[in-house]
């Protein structure tokens, strides 16, 4: 049998996937918490327990993402810019330009039409543009990253957020609220400005290649629809957009396996 | 422009907000513990004593007058032939910039606060003169900030799209601040004296390319930082005590470099803002994962030591003319150069030392370079040369996000080598 697994250890949420000859057969989520490795173990091992096999029967594992090194039973470590290249070269088997939107970092991948990855941007040491910041903007309209989205797509006047600070953000945000503005606008003005964040980094790159989305941002379909409308292109949303990077990493893992033998 | 102040060196005349340098002290980032550990990490015995010295820090004891000079801008050579001892005094210490934060608080470049913080170490007290040229903006704002604490020439550098006219402008400044020098230690240079320093400077030029040379094909045995604390040293140093230290490095080099073979490890170019001693996270961070170093075109090591005064005409117009070209004409600071010029260096570098990429250091809050960041990134892109930016400061919260930066850039660069 040929298992693989894939686990990305991110800022925010850890996420492992398992594969057979290439294909998810099984995947877990957690948050990461503090006790990031304990938590990696944890998910690795639901995981393994979902796909029905027992941890012996991979043969490899793979760890990405902010914790990757942390993780000590991991036996190959790649970068998730690398994982999520691969992934979506997986998928769509063509050249192609990936926008991550993780919980810490905010990642253009450029993919050419050999599955290599050939340049990429990250945002700077900064928070604004990540799912960090829409968190953030969440919880001060009381809700979630669902519920954020939701009220976006009632909105018929959008606010403009003009902060690129998270920080400074929120006290805009409240600051609306208190002018009340409608929280449906306010919501479509958060999705915007990280939106446009994202579109000036797209803009850097050639618009030949398909764009595809996915990290835990890809979730909310009002963001996809702020990069679109701001960046003029149409953007595919990868399935299960969450795992993806660790999807990446377990097929990693399967060509790992196969050079080996 | 000469901006004329009253030259004030006495203590109760200090910058105003600066506190006493004892309350500072558990704050002061110790060279000494810095420089220990980078020369731990160097192959070389030889470095042994450039650390040494590096641990010293900016100011030597002399009976010289200091001139404190910033950039790579203002000709040493005016100020030797004087008799002054020239200090470059750019800085990337952190606890400087943080002392800095105090006299400019606002979102100021961390190299012109740490500059400034350079007051808390009395540094400016003890200059007879500092030079500023009108480079960046914050280096030009930074003249009125100082000059209670001492005497400033503030050297107008203007640009104009013309290059000649600009040249001529150069010319004709640097032959005024050279008037004011010669009245100011009431000195009467040789144009053969003046000569003597120009060949001075060019025989540091002369070992520090062979370095250059060397390290371009074994960045492994004279590593990043052993290369970027020699040519820090010569921030203080005049060429022939650099030349003193340089030496045996570069003789260790040769020797190590044949009886040993490269480890096949990635080497790259580094561009962009100045990388200065003790700010070497970035270097790390590269080194590290696996990517040396292979050139840099930083003006703190590439730009201050690689081109030679070149004299075409020995008449004391000629030399200044000469030291216009090489400092100012041949700067590779972006106030000074354009794009087109700039990113045909860098193209230029990789091609000829067959390096694997462009990693650019983006100092965060300083303009110039991110202005011209997405322009280099273009122009190498267009060469299919792999280019990678880091925007940093000195601060160390962000290493987790440069690493992931550096290794994924690796991984680009071993999937174009496959």
């Amino acid at each position: 049998m040929n298992y693989t697994a894939g686990i990305d250890i991110g800022s925010v949420t850890t996420k492992c996937v398992v594969t057979r000859d290439s294909e998810i057969v099984a995947k877990a989520i957690a948050r990461t918490g503090v006790d990031s490795e304990k938590v990696a173990c944890a998910v690795l091992a639901e995981t393994v327990e979902c796909a029905g096999i027992r941890e012996s029967d991979l043969a490899v594992i793979v760890s990405t993402g902010y914790g990757r090194r942390i993780f000590k039973r991991a036996t190959a470590v790649i970068t998730e810019i690398s994982a999520a290249g691969n992934a979506a070269y997986h998928i769509l088997r063509d050249g192609c330009l990936v926008i991550d939107v993780g919980g810490q970092d905010t990642k253009i991948i450029e993919v050419n039409a050999s599955g290599d990855i050939s340049d990429f941007l990250m945002n700077d040491k900064c928070a604004a543009g990540t799912g960090r910041f829409l968190e953030m903007m969440a919880g001060v309209l009381e809700t979630d990253l669902e519920g954020l989205s939701q009220l976006a797509r009632e909105s018929s006047n959008p606010v403009a957020i003009n902060a690129t600070c998270s920080v400074f953000a929120e006290s805009e945000v409240v600051s609306l609220i208190a002018h009340a503005a409608g929280k449906e606008d306010i919501a479509k003005g958060i999705f915007n400005a990280i939106g446009s964040r994202i579109a000036g980094m797209i803009a850097q790159f050639s618009a030949r290649n398909k764009a595809v989305f996915c990290g835990g941002g890809a979730k909310s379909e009002a963001l996809k629809q702020s990069i679109e409308a701001l960046s003029g292109r149409k953007i595919t949303v990868l399935p299960e957009p969450q795992f993806v990077v660790a999807f990446g990493a377990a097929l990693k893992g399967a060509s790992i396996k196969k050079e080996s033998t | 422009m000469m901006k004329k102040q009253e030259g004030i060196k006495s203590s109760h005349h200090k910058i105003p907000w600066g506190s006493s340098v004892k309350e500072l002290q558990n704050g002061i980032i110790d060279y000494s513990t810095v420089a220990a550990r980078y020369a731990d990490k160097s192959a070389l015995l030889a470095m042994k004593k450039v650390y040494e010295i590096a641990a010293e820090g900016p100011v030597p004891s002399t009976s010289q007058p200091l001139v404190g000079c910033l950039c790579n801008l203002v000709p040493e050579e005016l100020v030797r032939v004087c008799g002054g001892r020239p200090l470059r005094l750019c800085t990337e210490d952190g606890m400087c910039a943080k002392d800095g934060d105090e006299i400019i608080p606002g979102d100021v470049c961390p190299l012109i606060k740490a500059i400034c913080g350079l007051a808390r170490k009395d540094v400016f007290e003890r200059l007879d003169l500092l030079v500023i040229p009108a480079a960046c903006e914050g280096k030009s704002q930074i003249s009125e900030i100082l000059s209670p604490a001492c005497q400033i020439y503030l050297l107008d550098l203007p640009r104009s799209n013309d290059y000649l006219k600009s040249a001529n402008a150069w010319e004709k400044n640097l032959a005024e601040f050279y008037r004011f020098m010669r009245n100011r230690y009431n000195v009467k240079p040789s144009r053969r004296e003046l000569m003597r320093e120009c060949r001075s400077t060019n025989a540091r030029t002369k070992v520090f390319r062979e370095l250059y040379q060397v390290r371009s094909e074994r960045p492994d045995i004279l590593n990043s930082f052993d290369y970027f604390t020699l040519s820090y040293l010569s921030f203080f140093h005049p060429p022939e005590s650099w030349l003193s230290l340089a030496l045996p490095v570069l003789q260790e080099t040769f020797r190590a470099a044949e009886n040993s073979v490269f480890p096949g490890l990635r080497r790259v170019l580094l561009a962009g803002a100045p990388i200065i001693f003790p700010n070497y996270k970035l270097l790390e961070v590269l080194e590290n994962a696996g990517c040396l170093i292979g050139a840099d075109m930083l003006c703190s090591a590439y730009g201050r030591l690689y081109d030679p005064v070149e004299v075409d005409e020995d008449t004391e117009r000629g030399i200044i003319r000469a030291l216009a070209l090489r400092y100012i004409g041949g700067s590779l600071c972006p106030c000074f150069v354009n794009s087109g010029k700039l990113n045909d260096a860098a193209i230029n570098l990789v091609r000829e030392y067959g390096l694997d990429g462009v990693v650019y250091h983006n100092l965060r809050l300083c303009q110039p370079y991110d202005i011209r960041l997405t322009m280099m990134r273009q122009a190498t892109k267009k060469e299919n040369i792999p280019f990678l930016s880091i925007k940093t400061d000195f601060g160390q919260e962000d290493i987790g996000q440069l690493k992931t930066r550096v290794e994924a850039f690796l991984e680009v660069l071993t999937a174009q080598n496959k």
